[in-house]
């Protein structure tokens, strides 16, 4: 059937676009399912040389690209442990369809055992979660708002994946909790967090999005970060993975709810940089992740990290561009020194500290930044 | 020159295989008549066949949790083995099921029994497609795939599901008319408005960064 319908419209392939080929089941079917009539057609077709077949090669183009730009899409896979339990589920349901009839009634004496037993349920479960979760301020921001919130909670130890409304991703730490409006997807963009949890949020024109967590305010437009906030620790720490992320006291946030950069006592974050906020002395202060990473994405461009004789200053501009953290150095005190080394597997303290004993230098970390003081080479 | 695509699942040439070699009675209108006379194993197997299909789908319909896509899928199963053997044999059982799995979707978010807004009905203003804005966010993408996704994703709704109904389901546009309410004709129109958008920015240089970008 396919294969005749390609011959009584043969003719019209070579006036097609590109669109159109992308408009013909046969073209796609051929492309992402073929079989060998499919195939020994088109290569048939191809093989007259049309003049479209620019628009043709095009068509294979783009169907390629939608594909890889759908890729989340089509990678949204349903793991085999839901798939199995979800089956189960059915089951469960078909055989209790088919068992319907089957009613056991219950005696009186039984009922009032049963309403005694709830009874008594729901007052060890109040006592137990008031006793838990008093005065926390996570609990507090949960259960003071109007609103009712969606709350996940991680009561098992590995991560937990949770996928927000607006497919923004955060990975819950064991023992932590999120919560966060149903209307997440139509209001702002604000969850509340209680423990530890690596952020990957997606970019949303002008809808910022907020994790309030003990104090802290973290907002962002899109990137990857990680907040943690344990109710038992007297500080917040934010590490930026990727992006840029604002940082700043809730307090701050009220007075000044659109979140600009004029915000008192409020951090700008760049990758490989922490903001830590202690509950005592109510400081927030601007660090360094405990391991840098590199952020540079592309290989091409990233440098090798393998020195022959080569001047120190390239060297530190090197690390400067690929972790994105500034080092402050004296140009022309380090004329002169040069550096044959291989650092391609040392993390980037490592990496550090075989330059600055290099060049006779100690480093510092201030402020998010490098410095690195006096040196030099005879 | 590339002549295929490099994204085709194994699943169907895995399932050809199976057939053509072991002469399985495994088509799915083979399965579908078992399962209506029913025969638990190949309503089993139809499930485990088109279950991810069915979730990666329903999910892309509604800003959601897993669970509540989970949930209409049960739904649509036991439904279907409550009625099974009022059924017609459908001409392509995954097309069925997808519908089948939106229907379901939709009939609860109209009763609003689910706290979860349709896409459909979200707000417009970051799907209109300008030049400016794209190219803002391109910068933030940092691989082809990534700024691919955004691309797709400044089109309009219904255009985006019609293309991953076309490109990825491999549903043809009858029944992608069918899904989407409209005719062949307009299912057709959606992927072409798609298409043509997505080669001014792809293909054609006109947006000379763009061609850099992608390159």
């Amino acid at each position: 059937m396919i294969s005749a319908s390609f011959i009584d419209v043969n003719t019209d392939f070579n006036h097609f676009s590109a669109a159109d080929f992308l408009s013909n089941d046969d073209f796609i079917a051929n492309q992402l399912n073929p079989n060998s009539d499919t195939a020994k057609n088109w290569q048939a077709w191809l093989n007259t040389t049309p003049p479209n077949v620019s628009e043709w090669n095009h068509a294979v183009y783009l169907l390629e690209s939608i594909q890889l730009g759908l890729y989340n899409y089509s990678s949204n896979i349903l793991s085999d442990e839901a798939i199995l339990s979800l089956l189960q589920r059915i089951q469960q349901t078909n055989n209790e369809k088919q068992d319907h009839k089957v009613i056991i009634p219950l005696r009186p004496w039984k009922w009032i055992a049963a309403a005694v037993l709830l009874i008594f349920g729901a007052l060890f479960l109040v006592r137990l979660l008031t006793k838990n979760e008093a005065k926390t301020y996570y609990s507090l921001r949960v259960t003071d708002t109007d609103k009712k919130h969606v709350e996940r909670i991680n009561n098992t130890g590995t991560s937990q994946m949770i996928l927000l409304p607006d497919s923004s991703i955060v990975e819950l730490a064991p023992g932590s909790k999120l919560a966060f409006n149903p209307d997440f997807n139509k209001a702002d963009r604000i969850v509340y967090l209680a423990g530890e949890a690596t952020f990957e949020v997606k970019k949303r024109s002008g809808r910022p999005f907020l994790v309030y967590a003990n104090e802290l305010v973290t907002r962002v437009l899109g990137t990857k970060f990680i907040v943690r906030a344990y109710d038992t620790e007297k500080k917040v720490l934010v590490d930026v993975l990727s992006g840029r992320v604002s940082v700043f006291r809730e307090e701050a946030d009220q007075t000044n709810q659109l979140g600009t950069d004029k915000n008192t006592g409020g951090l700008l974050l760049l990758p490989n940089q922490q903001a830590v906020f202690s509950l005592i002395s109510e400081e927030l202060k601007k660090g360094l992740v405990e391991q840098p990473v590199i952020i540079t994405e592309s290989k091409q461009t990233r440098p090798q990290f393998e020195y022959e004789s080569e001047p120190i200053a390239n060297v530190l501009r090197d690390l400067e561009k690929s972790y994105g953290i500034s080092i402050r150095f004296n140009e022309d005190m380090l004329k002169g020194c040069e550096l044959s080394a291989s650092l391609t597997k040392e993390s980037f303290d490592e990496k550090l500290e075989v330059i600055c004993k290099t060049i006779n230098a100690e480093y510092q970390k201030f402020d998010g930044q490098i410095i690195i003081n006096a040196g030099g080479c005879n | 020159m590339n002549f295929r695509v490099k994204f085709q699942s194994i699943r169907p040439l895995l399932r050809k295989h199976l057939s053509a070699k072991l002469l399985l009675p495994s088509t799915d209108q083979d399965l579908w008549k078992a399962f209506q006379q029913g025969d638990e194993k190949a309503y089993t197997s139809l499930y485990m066949k088109y279950v991810k299909d069915m979730f990666r789908y329903g999910s892309s319909l509604v800003t959601t949790s897993e669970a509540f896509v989970v949930d209409c899928i049960h739904d649509v199963f036991t439904e279907l083995w409550v009625k099974r053997e009022r059924l017609s044999v459908p001409d392509n059982v995954k097309y069925y099921l997808l519908k089948a799995l939106k229907t379901r979707v939709m009939h609860l978010l109209e009763r609003k029994e689910r706290p979860y807004t349709p896409l459909s009905e979200l707000t417009l203003d970051f799907f209109e497609t300008n030049d400016l804005e794209v190219i803002e966010e391109l910068e933030f993408a940092d691989s082809r795939q990534e700024k691919l996704r955004v691309l797709i994703a400044k089109l309009p709704n219904r255009q985006q599901e019609a293309i991953r109904l076309r490109f990825i389901e491999n549903l043809n546009y009858n029944q992608i008319g069918e899904m989407l309410n409209v005719n062949t004709q307009s299912a057709k129109n959606l992927v072409f408005r798609a298409t043509e958008q997505l080669k001014k920015w792809i293909i054609l240089p006109i947006l000379h960064f763009f061609y850099i970008f992608l390159g």
